[in-house]
């Protein structure tokens, strides 16, 4: 059990220093002067241009650049913003709530509702089988924007029962955080709860045609414990990768979400860090996001554990 | 047999939305709107991007980024609507007999937020500090050599030659003041500490997003302050703004041209001001890059190639006023007949080239940003291959088409540029050594005009000695521009009254007051 962790714990290792490696090096072809002329604008003397450059060590050569930038990282230390400033530690814990909100939220409704419609569909077949496919496409179909706009200018803006746009904290106000995460959580949560209830509602019906549970019926067992106790437990483990897959999928959909509902999240601050080539901050965001799928995907194997004893270790 | 747990949980469901909803609903989707004719003591606007710093000395554009600084700042000059220039944190300002010494009488009832007294040797620190602090704007006082504290409310700046736009820089960042005792603080940034009317409300403020302003006591012009409160919301996606106006999230702010059918249809009133010009960019024209370029004909045809109405109609939805100068009619140095000068004409475009020498047309490639959209550059070419310019382009991403053009390697682009006063353009565009001039094109004739508005002994003198600049400039056609662009900006009339601000797509704060 330890040497499972262990051997994650070395292996997440390992996909961090890729992963912010490649980044660096991508952003790395835009040239330091042409980052430092972006942040100082046409006015600034190229005498300026080239001063900042320095004071943002932008000059120096790419091992020593990317080392320093390790070095601090490790301590926790992902340096400040070059176009703002501020502490890319500060931006990130202040705009993952956000982001957060509305992932952890989505994944809920969709874990509860994709249920629902797929045990609907596997047990009872014919029209509410036809039905929850029908509305599976339409949910696959509609663009996640498209969605979010339509219930924006009839919900918030004409019926007034929702925030057109921002961000309400949970400890602000609960009312208010509902007024604003409401409509994000249901425009991204239509296209996932399609993809997971029809998961659920193939492998459901796998589940329910195999011997196992033929046995379990020709022993007594009642259907409902049937259900929820072994046919469901078997049916999960497809049904909870999908589920890890579109929350990770979530964390980048959010940007078109985030912009549209004007939410200060991870996603805003990533699209404009990337834009202006803000190096510190696009690193501390990927950073942020590998930890997060590093994560999701230890929770998502233990949970899978939990369910079946067939992928445990021991 | 079919289970029935399913149908327990659809119920709980279903009742945990209509909670849901209920609850929402309460805490007031609408924003908390003041209906019914209450006065307004909030105000909310919108804005399109967050504030970079409320460092003014990293301030870069401020034609929008003002906006969010003057409720925490004040400048030493104040720049009225339509662009003269009063007095504010300086009574008092003049020059002496050569233009060489600026003096500025202060006031001295005022104080920094933090209790800090605002005098002559603050001011003179925070002039000092604008500059050696290396800022996108500190070239605005590159001029000025030194600055002293003759006694507590008089300030002297001393200058290595003339520079007209000097008092017009001190109404804009350059002439923030900053409490001396906030200038080394690491956070400055996001906490700001100045003289302004308004005090920035750190709890309800998030960096990014919303940005709150409560009214501060003990400050020394209480006829600014109309509000109580101000709330600035950063919606970077236009959609957003006309959602959060048609809610009544904000009452005011700035609307993109797609979507003024929806804010219209939210009952807004739209103002515009003429911010912005756009236009092609000749950076080359002594040939030096471009041949062909070289030769003023050249350089008109480019001028008549296009049908600017077409555009301004297309892109623009008609809101600007097609020109062939890039002055605006407010700058003193604006001729009103060279808006005509150059007609969509592209036969005689065609015997221009034949007279230059290129009887069968020109080739030229040209840069162009990526966020330009294909359609629109291929009409750009379009419309210049029946000139007989035939078009390559190039794109780039911002940082690398912006380190192009300022490093010399364009000859020739599109571009959007914001109007600016006399000696302010001449100075960035123009003069040898400006930054919009990467390859230095100069002629005696243009320099001996432009000595001329930099020395010009009084207003009529150099408004006189601009119009000539401009007349040059549009007869040896240094540029082509199309439009200039007018930004609509929304309001709601029954909440706030808004006055446009000359040369910024965002008003000046003070520029609100509640409707009633």
């Amino acid at each position: 059990m330890i040497l499972f962790f262990v051997k994650r714990a070395l292996a997440s290792l390992v996909l961090l220093f890729v992963v912010s490696l490649l980044t660096f090096s991508l952003l790395n072809l835009t040239s330091g002067q042409a980052v430092a002329r972006t942040i100082l604008g046409p006015l600034a003397t190229d005498e300026q241009v080239h001063q900042r450059a320095e004071q943002l060590g932008l000059l120096a050569p790419f091992w020593t650049r990317f080392g320093d930038w390790l070095t601090h990282a490790v301590t926790g230390n992902l340096g400040r913003s070059w176009f703002s400033s501020e502490q890319v530690t500060d931006v990130l814990t202040s705009r993952l709530p956000v982001t957060l909100s509305v992932v952890i939220c989505t994944v809920i409704v969709t874990a509860v509702l994709s249920t629902l419609l797929g045990v609907a569909a596997a047990v009872y077949r014919g029209w509410v089988d036809r039905a929850v496919q029908i509305a599976a496409i339409v949910g696959f179909a509609l663009p996640g924007f498209w969605v979010a706009l339509l219930l924006v200018s009839t919900l918030a803006v004409q019926a007034h029962l929702f925030a057109a746009t921002g961000y309400i904290a949970p400890n602000a106000s609960v009312g208010g955080w509902l007024s604003t995460i409401t409509l994000p959580v249901a425009s991204l949560a239509i296209g996932s709860i399609a993809a997971l209830a029809q998961t659920l509602r193939g492998s459901l019906i796998d589940v329910l045609r195999s011997d196992f549970i033929r046995t379990l019926r020709a022993g007594g067992v009642s259907e409902r414990s049937v259900l929820f106790r072994h046919a469901l437990r078997s049916a999960a483990p497809p049904w909870l990768t999908v589920l890890s897959l579109q929350l990770v999928g979530l964390l980048g959909g959010a940007v078109i979400i985030e912009k549209i509902f004007a939410l200060p999240g991870i996603g805003s601050v990533a699209e404009q860090a990337t834009a202006r080539g803000d190096l510190p901050l696009v690193l501390g965001v990927v950073v942020l996001m590998v930890i997060i799928v590093i994560v999701v995907n230890l929770l998502v194997d233990i949970a899978n554990g939990i369910l079946n004893p067939k992928v445990r270790i021991s | 047999m079919k289970p029935k747990a399913h149908l327990v949980r659809s119920g709980t469901v279903l009742t945990l939305a209509a909670v849901m909803i209920s609850l929402s609903a309460c805490s007031g989707g609408s924003g908390g709107a003041a209906s019914n004719g209450e006065a307004t003591t909030t105000l909310k606007l919108g804005v399109g991007a967050a504030p970079a710093s409320f460092d003014p000395t990293q301030i870069e554009n401020n034609g929008n980024a003002l906006e969010l600084a003057q409720p925490v700042y004040d400048s030493l000059l104040r720049r009225a609507p339509n662009g003269d220039i009063q007095p504010w944190l300086a009574k008092d300002w003049k020059y002496n007999d050569n233009k060489t010494q600026l003096t500025l009488d202060l006031r001295d009832d005022v104080t920094f937020s933090d209790g800090t007294k605002f005098d002559a040797k603050s001011a003179a620190d925070n002039l000092d500090r604008f500059k050696a602090k290396g800022g996108p704007q500190a070239s605005m006082l590159a001029d000025v050599s030194n600055v002293a504290a003759a006694d507590a409310d008089t300030v002297t700046l001393t200058l290595t030659q003339p520079n007209p736009a000097l008092a017009s820089y001190l109404t804009t960042v350059a002439g923030l003041q900053v409490s001396p005792a906030s200038f080394d603080n690491p956070s400055l940034a996001t906490e700001p500490a100045g003289s302004g009317p308004y005090k920035l409300d750190t709890a309800a403020t998030t960096s990014g997003s919303i940005y709150t302003y409560t009214a501060r006591d003990n400050y020394w012009n209480k006829d600014a302050v109309k509000f109580n409160k101000i709330e600035i919301r950063v919606l970077t996606d236009p959609s957003a703004m006309a959602n959060a106006f048609a809610s009544g999230q904000i009452d005011a702010g700035p609307a993109a041209v797609g979507t003024l059918d929806q804010f219209k249809g939210s009952g807004a009133q739209v103002d515009t001001v003429e911010g912005d010009w756009a236009g092609f960019m000749m950076f080359d024209r002594t040939g030096r890059l471009s041949k062909p370029l070289g030769d003023v004909r050249v350089r008109q045809a480019f001028n008549m190639a296009l049908d600017k109405e077409a555009l301004l109609q297309t892109l623009q939805k008609g809101l600007g006023t097609v020109t062939a100068q890039i002055f605006s009619p407010e700058d003193p140095g604006y001729v009103p007949e060279l808006d005509k000068k150059y007609s969509h004409d592209p036969q005689q475009a065609k015997k221009l080239l034949a007279d230059a020498g290129y009887p069968d047309g020109i080739d030229v490639t040209m840069v162009a940003a990526s966020v330009t959209p294909a359609d629109v550059l291929s009409v750009y070419a379009q419309q210049l291959a029946e000139a007989g310019i035939r078009v390559t382009w190039e794109t780039q991403d911002i940082n690398a088409f912006l380190g192009t053009m300022f490093s010399g390697k364009s000859a020739i682009n599109p571009m959007q540029l914001g109007a600016k006063g006399g000696w302010e353009m001449i100075n960035q565009l123009v003069a040898p050594n400006a930054p919009w001039n990467p390859l230095k094109d100069q002629t005696p004739e243009l320099e001996a005009m432009i000595k001329d508005v930099q020395f010009a002994a009084d207003d009529a003198a150099r408004t006189a000695a601009v119009k000539k600049v401009n007349t040059y400039l549009v007869d040896n056609a240094w540029f082509a521009p199309w439009y200039r662009l007018a930004s609509p900006y929304a309001s709601k009339a029954d909440h706030v009254g808004v006055e446009m601000q000359y040369q910024q797509t965002l008003p000046s704060i003070y520029n609100f007051k509640p409707a009633s």
